[in-house]
């Protein structure tokens, strides 16, 4: 008979590894399933909130972290623009490039985070939970015509051009490859200034963060299954049923996404929420020889490549078009051992050309790495003469294969977010609550 | 009666008015008739020297309106009730019309004007499409107070949401913020009926069908009823402009005073209330209700002004960079006689429904200030419903959607937007350019320069729950008392529908009951 569960989590991410951990801890009989794609391939992940930590001990896995040092973006002609998780840090640095943005700032991180708290969480191109529920509130309503707005035009209500904006637009929005105009593209902006939205990196000599919440994952009872699910079909009134590529099965009552990216890793047809249809991502790690100095000389920051605001909208719609788009936005940070982590929501998931669809190519994939390269080494001095070796990765590729949960029952899927951790392990409790 | 005077001479005070309503368009009409039918004197202001306009352009021909509103959606059952307008001469030549999709593989998809009935019948995606017609018609039902605009409906709405059954429930908040392709990818993997559906959501809609909240719009105009029927679509006999007339006679008999050529300067507030407005002749005309039937850029912020107005509404109610818009083209056709079942295969709408793709990339060429090169097209043959008509002569009114809000200047790029618009209509009638014997084209700048108004007011609407946000914030006006506004923006979706103007009549009549069992 197979293992029956109250709940599979599918993905090998820090949200997910969290959710499953937290379905456990809360006496969730849980099973996770790796997808073996590489679903996030960088050093940092958003803020693991206290309350996950607290529920976890996640302290006596050896997880420590440290918050990024700041975010930085890189604009045309060397301009740069940085915001630091203190507000007091954030407005000294603008202080000197932007006396305006350093002056609207607290006001703005007040206001986004009080459109967060109403719970009119839109989610970014997802969902809108409790919208319709809240739908006779003057100021909610109020609130839900912003929130479903777009992203760049709430910006400009605070910060009309310049480095400022382009650097809102380019770590709020860039993420999720929207170019700013999309409507909903705003409620990445309350989430964007959420505190539990900046990232955090393991401290130097510290167990990565994946490994410490894979020892916690083991502690709190969660059951690892195969990887690679072959179906996954209502099985009976209440479960499905989880057939496995090795042949494996069990029975779940709920299957879990933390994010689209595992979703669609493992075949779930609906994953396309969350991201705009067509849109890809691909990450990619550059080995280095030696280690190459970072722009402004902070090693442990989130970048963004972004030559100025527009460029989100047209990068979409380059994307949307099946085309490459050369000014690229594109997000990179650095490891501990000094390689590169570069990342991009702007890639298409399949290619036109002369009028006709086609799949990506080993030429395509050159284009794409030749693209990115170019952008971090017009920003990083030296970058040319220190690869020594890179690897892309394309996620969200599209699905060629049927929906593998079509038949299935129970399937939680949350969208995109900047605080996907504290987002996951909270649905994960309104999941179990709902039970 | 019409207002010439003040100009040159001395201005003047005019009283014993309990109401004006700026603006002669449909929701005008209509909350005008309800306050003169209340017994209040009310006077009908109209910058234009026609009541309707822009909604009624004159055709080629001088026969009918051009006015972008070839057919109706919704119109507010309750409003034909209250003013008797079947017998004001709303007539419908067709309640519930069949469409016909054409799509780019020179492929038709013909079904009758029951959708649910015809749903069964569509081949080959039968069940799907019945699964989909069944839940999207409950849905649509189930969501119709949140769309109606009517003070109260959505505290009633939540507390319905509350009680509903859960799956209805989630259905109802997953589509409201779903994009259209996602709630169509649940029912049909692809086919006719998808990429139909998909046409049908994203026309005349300023959301583009793979963006988050593009689906809703479709709910929304499935909400409404006409003719008795939800979802329907019907033909007026005579036009949209037949309807406005038919609205001009029920305010005519409720006593309702016209005034054309009498372009508003501004509304006057004191003490936060309204008291009437002053006219660009500088005459002032007093009166304690005034119904705003206009945009309302222009009704806030240029005839009352920002320094009466908090920041917060000015921001709720600000409406900028509209994406796309809708353009419509009359053409006069010359050719064969039309025999009867000719006449009857054309009493129908016909859309042309490009492909997914063609779609999206329609909307980003237009967002960017680009003619599409596909457009989706609906048209309708309006002599086809006249059996009087000539039969050797043919009235083609076509709505093509998405096009840019504002065109460069210059013939080519008009006549670029003309040419993307009849390579559509060649999909189902390929020998029509030889045909042409007249056209007339109108964008959303024609008709925003007809009304005087702001291009924007013209423009493609946002998503819904922005135009629920922004028409309850509108119609609060901005806690202005005495003002009342059913401009554009008070309204869910496109089209004449006057529950607007019922909306603002009938809170000025509460208010005005209230205020006199006060006194």
């Amino acid at each position: 008979m197979a293992a029956t569960f109250d709940l599979l989590v599918i993905g090998d991410d820090a949200p997910s590894l969290c959710a499953a951990a937290a379905g456990a801890a809360a006496g969730a009989t849980t099973a996770l399933a790796a997808t073996g794609a590489v679903t996030h391939g960088g050093p940092s992940v958003c803020d693991i909130p206290n309350f996950v930590w607290r529920r976890l001990d996640l302290q006596d896995f050896g997880l420590a972290t440290e918050p990024v040092s700041a975010r930085i973006t890189l604009l045309a002609d060397g301009e740069t623009a940085a915001t630091h998780r203190g507000l007091e840090d954030t407005v000294d640095a603008l202080r000197d490039v932007d006396a305006d943005g350093a002056a609207l700032w607290p006001e703005m991180t007040d206001d986004m985070r009080a459109l967060g708290e109403t719970g009119l969480t839109v989610g970014v191109g997802g969902c809108a939970p409790k919208a319709l529920s809240l739908i006779d509130n003057m100021r909610a309503l109020a609130d839900l015509g912003r929130i479903t707005g777009s992203g760049a035009e709430l910006i400009e209500d605070y910060v009309n051009g310049g480095p400022l904006n382009a650097h809102i637009n380019a770590h709020a929005l860039a993420p999720f490859g929207l170019g700013g105009v999309e409507a909903g593209s705003a409620a990445a902006l309350p989430e964007f200034f959420d505190e539990h939205a900046w990232r955090v990196r393991a401290k130097s000599g510290a167990r990565s963060i994946i490994g410490a919440l894979r020892k916690a994952c083991e502690h709190h009872g969660v059951a690892a299954t195969a990887s690679g699910v072959e179906k996954a079909s209502a099985d009976g009134a209440r479960h499905n049923s989880i057939l496995f590529k090795g042949g494996e099965k069990i029975r779940s009552r709920y299957i879990f996404f933390a994010c689209p990216d595992a979703a669609e890793a493992a075949g779930y047809g609906g994953a396309g929420q969350g991201s705009p249809a067509n849109g890809a991502r691909a990450v990619m790690r550059i080995k280095l020889r030696d280690p190459v100095d970072p722009p402004t000389g902070d090693r442990r920051a989130l970048f963004q490549i972004v030559d100025e605001a527009a460029d989100l909208k047209k990068a979409r719609n380059a994307a949307l078009g099946g085309r490459m788009f050369e000014r690229l936005p594109v997000e990179f940070e650095f490891t501990d051992k000094g390689d590169i982590v570069a990342r991009t929501a702007y890639v298409p998931k399949r290619l036109q050309e002369e009028g006709e669809w086609r799949d990506w190519t080993g030429q395509d994939r050159q284009l794409l790495s030749t693209i990115v390269l170019n952008r971090l080494a017009a920003r990083i001095d030296g970058l040319q003469d220190q690869i020594r070796k890179t690897d892309l990765k394309l996620i969200d590729r599209a699905n060629a294969g049927e929906d593998k949960f079509a038949d299935a029952r129970n399937v939680v899927l949350q969208p995109r977010r900047h605080n996907a951790i504290a987002a996951a392990v909270m649905l994960i409790d309104k999941v179990l609550a709902d039970d | 009666m019409t207002d010439g005077g003040g100009q040159g001479g001395k201005a003047t005070i005019e009283g014993g008015v309990d109401a004006i309503v700026i603006g002669g368009a449909p929701d005008g009409l209509v909350a005008a008739a309800y306050l003169a039918r209340a017994g209040l004197k009310t006077v009908l202001l109209e910058a234009s020297g026609e009541i309707g306009a822009p909604y009624r352009r004159a055709a080629p021909d001088g026969e009918g309106a051009l006015n972008g509103e070839h057919l109706f959606h919704a119109l507010d059952p309750q409003m034909i009730d209250d003013l008797d307008l079947y017998s004001c001469g709303v007539a419908y030549a067709a309640r519930r019309m069949g469409v016909a999709y054409f799509f780019e593989d020179g492929e038709c998809l013909r079904l009758g004007g029951d959708l649910r009935a015809a749903a069964q019948d569509a081949e080959p995606d039968g069940d799907a499409f019945m699964a989909f017609i069944t839940d999207a018609f409950e849905a649509a039902s189930f969501l119709r107070p949140l769309f109606s605009g009517a003070p109260g409906a959505n505290a009633a709405f939540k507390a319905a949401f509350a009680d509903a059954p859960p799956r209805l429930a989630a259905l109802a908040e997953r589509w409201m913020a779903q994009s259209a392709e996602e709630a169509l990818a649940d029912y049909f993997p692809d086919g006719a009926a998808k990429t139909a559906l998909l046409a049908e959501a994203a026309f005349r809609s300023g959301a583009p069908p793979h963006e988050a909240m593009s689906f809703s719009p479709l709910l929304a105009r499935w909400a409404g009823e006409v003719a008795g029927l939800q979802g329907a679509v019907a033909f007026a006999e005579g036009g949209a402009g037949a309807v406005i007339d038919a609205l001009r006679r029920a305010a005519q008999k409720a006593k309702v005073e016209f005034r054309t050529s009498s372009p508003v300067a501004k509304i006057l507030i004191e003490k936060d209330r309204a008291a009437g407005v002053e006219l660009e002749t500088g005459n002032q005309l007093r009166a304690p209700v005034v119904v705003a039937a206009i945009d309302a850029e222009t009704t806030y912020t240029r005839l009352i002004g920002p320094a009466v107005l908090d920041r917060a509404f000015q921001q709720s109610i600000a409406m900028r960079k509209p994406a796309v818009s809708t353009a419509h083209l009359h053409l006069e056709l010359k050719g064969a006689p039309m025999d009867a079942a000719t006449r009857a295969d054309l009493a129908r709408r016909i859309v042309y429904a490009p492909s997914v793709e063609r779609i999206r990339r329609a909307f980003v060429a237009a967002s960017n200030g680009e003619v599409p090169a596909h457009l989706i097209v609906e048209a309708v043959f309006e002599n086809a419903f006249d059996e009087d008509a000539a039969t050797d002569r043919q009235r083609l009114s076509v709505l093509a959607h998405p096009v840019p809000v504002s065109l460069p200047a210059g013939k080519k790029h008009r006549k670029a937007l003309r040419d993307a618009i009849i390579a559509g209509v060649e999909r189902f009638a390929p020998d029509i350019s030889a045909r042409i014997d007249a056209e007339t084209l109108a964008t959303a700048g024609d008709m925003a320069a007809g009304a005087g108004a702001p291009t924007r007011a013209f423009a493609a609407r946002e998503g819904v729950y922005r135009q629920i946000a922004r028409g309850a914030s509108v119609t609060s006006a901005g806690s202005i008392g005495g003002l009342y506004f059913c401009g554009p923006e008070a309204q869910i979706g496109y089209g004449i529908n006057g529950a607007a103007g019922r909306n603002a009549a009938q809170a000025a009549l509460r208010k005005s009951v209230r205020a006199g069992a006060a006194q």
